[in-house]
């Protein structure tokens, strides 16, 4: 049974070894690169169908489209405000990778995101948004928001920025590596006949429900930073 | 979206518990490492610490300020 035990990240190729390290492609970035090949395999064909859309949509595939960019909008808008709503091109994809990261637990792969290095590099992201942001809407302003409320605070200040893309990083690594843990000992340690059907149940809220809520306080959280680094 | 509200309390719930224990636990790597660099354990794991806790502390008022003041604007 133990050797059935797995959901670690592997190394799959592997390209050179310096120092003792292996330097190649894991399972995380194969994966990784799976998704981006759906995703862009997926925008290029609503690429391809956007001559045939029509101002009154007649076709399944308009509407769900249209239905789909309309709701990114409409988030982006609540939660950053009329006057960012130019940021829905960046979170609508960032939303839909992470989207698609967590659910490729449903087809037996290992999430992308059960890695600390993709979410920590997609909330690294956030950080920089932040202070580009920040100091850019506000300008000194945004620098002396770091001596506030009195300039011996400094120090607090920078470390409690630090933490933020921390924060975000494993709220996201923890909740899905969680499932994935789980998942593998479910399908290690049960007998052949408790692993027909019953899984689903167990798939569909470690990888539907938990996978889709955590993009969506990732992304929502993004969003709050950024925007209140803008405001005054 | 009807349904962000809950979502939204669950992420707050989630970000102030986590914006709490963070900076504590950097605090206890940075003094640790900085420790172990110097060789004057544990003067800087004290002094990181006590920061890391300051800084858990002006995590959580700024959260809670900010919903505060969100929570004052709807009313």
């Amino acid at each position: 049974m133990e050797q059935n035990l797995d959901f670690g990240i592997h190394q799959v190729v592997t390209f050179f070894e310096y120092n003792g390290q292996s330097f190649g492609l894991t399972t995380t970035h194969i994966n990784t690169f799976l998704v981006m090949a759906v995703l862009t395999i997926f925008g290029l064909i609503v690429r391809y169908k956007l001559k045939n859309f029509k101002m009154i949509p007649d076709s399944k595939f308009q509407i769900i489209i249209e239905f789909l960019v309309d709701t990114i909008n409409s988030f982006t808008i609540s939660t950053m405000g009329e006057k960012n709503a130019r940021f829905s091109s960046f979170y609508g994809p960032m939303f839909l990778f992470i989207l698609l990261c967590n659910l490729t637990g449903l087809i037996g792969l290992r999430p992308p995101t059960a890695d600390i290095a993709t979410t920590f590099a997609l909330s690294l992201t956030t950080f920089f948004m932040i202070q580009w942001y920040g100091l850019r809407a506000r300008g000194t302003r945004y620098l002396k928001g770091f001596l506030e409320p009195m300039p011996f605070l400094l120090p607090l200040n920078i470390i409690g920025e630090l933490a933020n893309p921390i924060s975000l990083s494993f709220r996201l690594f923890g909740n899905i590596l969680g499932g994935t843990i789980i998942m593998g000992l479910y399908y290690a340690m049960m007998p052949w006949w408790a692993q027909l059907g019953l899984p689903s149940v167990l798939h569909s809220y470690f990888d539907v429900f938990a996978g889709a809520l955590q993009t969506l306080i990732f992304v929502m959280l993004s969003m709050t930073f950024v925007s209140s680094a803008m405001e005054d | 979206m009807k349904s962000k509200g809950w979502i939204s309390a669950l992420a707050l719930v989630e970000q102030v518990g986590l914006s709490m224990i963070i900076p504590i636990f950097l605090c206890v790597f940075i003094g640790n490492f900085l420790d172990k660099v110097t060789g004057k354990a544990p003067l800087f794991l004290v002094i990181f610490i006590l920061l890391g806790v300051g800084s858990a502390f002006r995590n959580l008022f700024y959260i809670v300020g900010k919903e505060a003041k969100k929570g004052k604007k709807n009313e």
